[in-house]
């Protein structure tokens, strides 16, 4: 092998690293590791427990509101036929009642 | 059982039939001349259902759901015009002739000549109940379908302005026009 | 573990599992630090930039773990990274990170064998090259690559290597004052 070859591979061979490196790097790789997080599995599923429980009841809550606003029309639609009868029967009545009572003379 | 119940069906949607008034169009057209209308059309579903909210601790509620559980329906028109004139003869009668029947009885009919008004009221034997009131202004005529009998309808009276004796208590329709409680006054 | 033996933790690729682990990560590490440091070294010849660029490609190694199929290639990988990163640092920043020649301290390994003078001497004239025959020398004689080996590590013609080797060469010959015809020559 030449001589000059020689020096080269001496001069460029493998320097040892620091003693310290691997700790330092490792320390580094340490900051860099993503912290474990803390275990989200059950909050996930409470998470979409809620969220279903809170459509259902949400849809439910709007049935029931339609339900009851129904409900309520129904009612006033009753009630409103229901007085429309009772005013015409209390007008019959009246009529009734005044051609009963006796004329004055 | 099963053939029971598809009887009793039938005649309960029959008699149901038989005490329901059909307003034909032209008599609904009236609400186009009408300042003001009422036009209530209860089913049995829709009757149960605002049954529901009729709530028992209000007396006159609780009454009335009490006449509407028996109740199959509640047809309801009323126009109120600005002028006279709005309506004829002809629409009234049309609803006349279909409580002509033997079914029917006028139980009361009240014309009078210088107010211009009448008040009729007719009772199906099953039940049902049928009021025309016309005035110059203003023609109404109820249709209540079911079970009321008279003395129910003295149970809603002072209810809804219902008064107490309109129909003496134990009366029985007739079903003869003539035999109704017929008056027209003389007045003038 | 000698140097440029190649760490095998575990049969087939349990090795990466392992690396995954601190303690196997840290192993690698010792394994490999003394080629990745020593890249970094001779080229910039500054001890601190040597040790921060060589912990930089460590670091990288650590978030590309999934990308290496064995340890061939790890140890290819590496090669290739500190390579780049040096050539990539030394042409951003210049030659601000250099330290003079003159008055260079000497690393704190002690040198092993030869002639101290000659070894300092080479040192310097490697480190006086343009950057991309530096790199060419240091993994031809640190890592005593082939023309080929090194065109893979570098990205570049096996051709435009073998003219950096003898540009390279003949300026050390020259600045040594040496006439020894020492050209590697071609199919080494």
């Amino acid at each position: 092998m030449d001589p000059l070859e020689n020096d080269f591979r001496e001069a460029l061979s493998r320097e040892p690293a620091p003693d310290w490196f691997a700790d330092r790097v490792m320390a580094r790789v340490r900051e860099q590791k993503p912290q474990p997080k803390p275990r989200l599995g059950w909050l996930r599923w409470a998470a979409a427990v809620a969220m279903v429980v809170m459509v259902i009841g949400g849809v439910r809550f709007d049935q029931v509101r339609r339900e009851r606003s129904a409900g309520e029309h129904a009612k006033q639609q009753l009630m409103l036929a229901l007085q429309v009868t009772g005013s015409k029967l209390h007008m019959a009545q009246v009529r009734v009642q005044s051609i009963d009572r006796p004329r004055p003379e | 059982m099963r053939y029971r119940i598809v009887l009793a069906l039938a005649v309960s949607v029959g008699a149901l039939a038989a005490q329901q008034l059909k307003f034909t169009a032209a008599f609904e057209k009236l609400a186009e001349k009408a300042s003001e209308t009422v036009n209530v059309s209860l089913d049995p579903q829709t009757l149960g259902f605002a049954s529901k909210f009729l709530s028992d601790g209000n007396k006159d509620e609780a009454q009335a759901k009490k006449v509407v559980s028996k109740l199959t329906g509640i047809q309801v028109r009323s126009f109120e015009f600005d002028k006279e004139g709005a309506y004829t003869d002809a629409d009234v009668n049309d609803i006349r002739a279909q409580v002509k029947g033997p079914e029917w009885s006028l139980i009361v009919s009240s014309h009078s000549k210088k107010d211009r008004e009448t008040a009729e009221i007719y009772l199906h034997r099953d039940g049902g109940l049928v009021i025309i009131a016309a005035e110059p202004k203003e023609l109404t005529v109820v249709n209540i379908m079911g079970k009321i009998d008279p003395s129910e309808l003295r149970s809603l009276g002072g209810q809804f302005g219902v008064p107490k004796n309109i129909v003496p208590n134990g009366a029985t329709p007739k079903p003869s026009p003539a035999k109704a409680k017929d008056k027209d006054e003389e007045e003038e | 573990m000698e140097a440029g033996q190649v760490a095998q933790p575990s049969v087939g690729t349990t090795w990466k599992a392992a690396a995954r682990e601190e303690a196997g990560f840290a192993e690698l590490v010792h394994t490999h630090q003394s080629m990745v440091y020593s890249l970094c070294w001779h080229f910039f010849r500054n001890r601190a930039l040597a040790e921060e660029i060589a912990q930089d490609v460590f670091l990288q190694l650590f978030r590309n773990l999934d990308s290496i199929e064995s340890p061939q290639h790890l140890e290819a990988w590496l090669r290739r990274t500190a390579s780049n990163r040096c050539i990539d640092h030394y042409r951003k920043r210049g030659r601000q990170g250099e330290v003079p020649l003159d008055g260079l301290a000497e690393p704190a390994a002690p040198v092993r064998t030869g002639d101290p003078l000659m070894i300092g001497m080479v040192r310097k004239l490697v480190a006086s090259l343009p950057d991309a025959q530096r790199m060419v020398v240091v993994l031809r004689y640190q890592e005593d690559l082939d023309a080929t080996e090194i065109a893979t590590t570098l990205g570049m013609p096996v051709q435009t290597v073998w003219s950096h080797l003898r540009r390279a060469i003949a300026m050390l010959q020259e600045k040594a004052g040496r006439n020894a015809n020492a050209a590697p020559k071609e199919g080494n």
